[in-house]
């Protein structure tokens, strides 16, 4: 893996999309089917209006590149809320399409850049705000597409408030849009860095030079292939990465010898007592 | 510090939700239906979740008083247990909670009258003893300040004459226990292992030393006390360490006065053992030999060399009938 894992925005709009594209200095990729712009471990997908159009985008993002445990999903963009004022950043807690049960709870595993709040996705511009929540058109399909994709615990969504009870929805245009994103840019940073150090908390395969050089020198089965990796993992553990002397295998006529005398080693180790000092 | 906590809507009106949450005060508060919504799901990951637990206040449904598995304990008696929280506070590496959940968050049912209630029909069921074990998904005492689990399940179980309560602890929250006359039916049984153990596989636990203290505290009381030694780890030199570590237990503790010892070595389920090796591919721990018994994996090259020794180094200092062994 990487040593920093990759973050996907899924935006709405080209407005809401524009300010990270130019803080983070993102090359546009592709046009069609989704405006795509990245460098090697941010990219920004516009997926259009609606919670069927942030789910394909997911969809159409995941089958680009191999898919890798620290994926980072976001989706950012504006909401409406009754009271928060416009600007305000919010991100969300309990996310939920209107008129339907099920519910996603994007996970907390580290210090909010912002305020919480539950966010209620609707199939159409909203007026009549809901009291407890704000409302977007897009969460619910980002949620449901990257369930199935992704780490839980590195999927967030992230909204600035573009209306209120106030204001209406009148005052969204994409100037002002594009003003509300980057001033919300400095908490959108400071969560993608939150995020990242939350993904970096996942085990990290360990380097196997060793495995090359006897994979090399002997024949190994698949399953062999895999019992070598095993035993030379168990041993760099146990022996805080001792060098392994060829020299204690070269009478080794086959794979099998190879493994049987590297297991009677391995299995006679006890813990380190490096460990416990 | 928690930051975030979920609130089973059932619960938001619980008068220890109220209690809870303002002890903790939370920077952020989420209500949900169920506490599966937020616990357990498919893709999360222990280790990631560790880091920065929530917690989650919920109600316990369906059967909350279960026999204990084979092997467990040190009575023939009828024993039980019950999990008034899930998930723990410390991070034992060794720890079975990571391989039975994908959730690190803390999950605190606050209905202890339904546990109780529980409780008292299961004793009204014969006059013969209960061994009630908590501390089986959690710490027995490690977030008393918060829960008061203690406090409301000694009393509880005091009113019964034929319930015997263990708190299962490697917890100094001990406050509750001095600020009350001991009961001679709950035994306060402290998980022990020696300091080098404790440094490199107890992280966030209180040392040994804080440990001994507070028995030693607990024990002039008048609390029964319990020690277990256990899991043991095949730790290089464990002989030395291991009578280093005896010694300094009971020179600081009253052997006559103890009321059970156990000693066990670490046996995780299979597929609890699998999912904890792939959360820490980097551990020791999970690298040594493996022997599998009953379904249980255990770890290092002989454990029942380890048992019998830990056994005839404890009967020098303690009465064998009070030493039990847990199956290995
Ligand atoms: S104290 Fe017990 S429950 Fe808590 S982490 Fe350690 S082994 Fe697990």
């Amino acid at each position: 893996m990487s040593s920093v894992p990759r973050v996907t925005v899924i935006c709405a709009l080209p407005s809401e999309a524009q300010a990270l594209v130019a803080h983070w200095r993102l090359n546009a990729q592709r046009e069609r089917p989704f405006r795509v712009y990245g460098d090697g471990n941010l990219r920004v997908l516009v997926s259009g209006v609606g919670s069927h159009a942030s789910a394909a985008a997911v969809g159409y993002a995941a089958g680009l590149d191999d898919s890798r445990a620290d994926d980072i999903w976001l989706n950012i963009g504006i909401a409406g809320h009754a009271h928060h004022a416009l600007g305000t950043p919010l991100l969300a807690a309990r996310v939920s399409h209107h008129g339907r049960d099920l519910a996603w709870y994007p996970s907390l595993v580290f210090t909010p850049p912002c305020a919480t709040s539950a966010l209620i996705t609707y199939d159409h511009a909203v007026t009549d705000y809901p009291t407890d929540a704000c409302c977007d058109m897009e969460a619910s399909g980002f949620m449901a597409a990257t369930s199935r994709i992704a780490s839980g615990d590195l999927v967030q969504v992230f909204k600035v408030v573009s209306d209120n009870a106030a204001s209406g929805i009148g005052v969204i245009e994409r100037t002002r849009v594009h003003g509300l994103m980057q001033a919300a840019l400095p908490a959108i940073t400071a969560l993608v860095e939150r995020v990242r150090e939350v993904a970096l908390r996942l085990p990290v395969a360990a380097a196997d030079e060793l495995t090359s050089a006897l994979l090399t020198r002997w024949h190994f089965s698949h399953t062999q292939t895999t019992q070598l990796r095993q035993l030379l993992q168990r041993r760099a553990l146990l022996t805080a990465q001792a060098a392994l002397d060829m020299q204690t295998l070269t009478d080794c006529r086959n794979a099998a010898a190879v493994l049987a005398r590297l297991r009677a080693e391995v299995d006679a180790l006890p813990l380190p007592a490096a460990r416990t000092e | 510090m928690i930051e975030t906590v979920y609130i089973e809507r059932e619960v938001l009106d619980h008068p220890r939700t109220a209690r809870v949450l303002a002890r903790v005060r939370p920077r952020h508060v989420i209500t949900c239906e169920r506490y599966g919504e937020v616990f357990n799901r498919h893709n999360q990951n222990f280790r990631v979740q560790k880091a920065h637990p929530a917690l989650i206040l919920a109600a316990k449904h369906g059967r909350r008083l279960l026999p204990v598995p084979g092997g467990y304990g040190f009575t023939a008696e009828p024993a039980f247990y019950f999990s008034h929280m899930l998930n723990c506070l410390y991070d034992c590496r060794y720890c079975f909670l990571q391989g039975m959940f994908r959730s690190a968050h803390y999950v605190l049912f606050v209905n202890y009258e339904d546990f109780i209630a529980d409780i008292e029909a299961e004793c009204a069921r014969s006059d013969a003893p209960r061994w009630l074990f908590s501390g089986y998904d959690c710490d027995s005492l490690a977030l008393e300040p918060v829960t008061g689990f203690a406090a409301t399940f000694i009393d509880a179980c005091a009113k019964l004459p034929n319930a015997w309560l263990e708190l299962r602890s490697k917890s100094t929250q001990i406050r509750s226990l001095l600020n009350r006359p001991p009961v001679a039916r709950c035994v306060c049984a402290f998980s022990l292992s020696p300091s080098a153990v404790v440094d490199a596989f107890e992280q966030r636990t209180p040392s040994l030393a804080a440990r001994l203290a507070a028995i030693k505290r607990l024990q002039a009381h008048g609390w029964p006390i319990g020690l277990r030694f256990d899991p043991l780890l095949p730790v290089a030199d464990f002989e030395a360490v291991h009578r280093a570590f005896f010694n300094q237990v009971f020179a600081e503790l009253d052997a006559t006065k103890l009321h059970s010892v156990t000693v066990g070595v670490l046996r995780l389920p299979r597929d609890q053992a699998r999912n904890i090796a792939r959360l820490y591919p980097d551990e020791g721990l999970f690298a040594l030999a493996e022997t599998e018994r009953d379904g249980l994996v255990s770890y290092g090259a002989d454990t029942d060399a380890l048992l019998d020794w830990c056994s005839a180094e404890l009967a020098r200092r303690i009465p064998a009938q009070r030493i039990h062994r847990q199956a290995a």
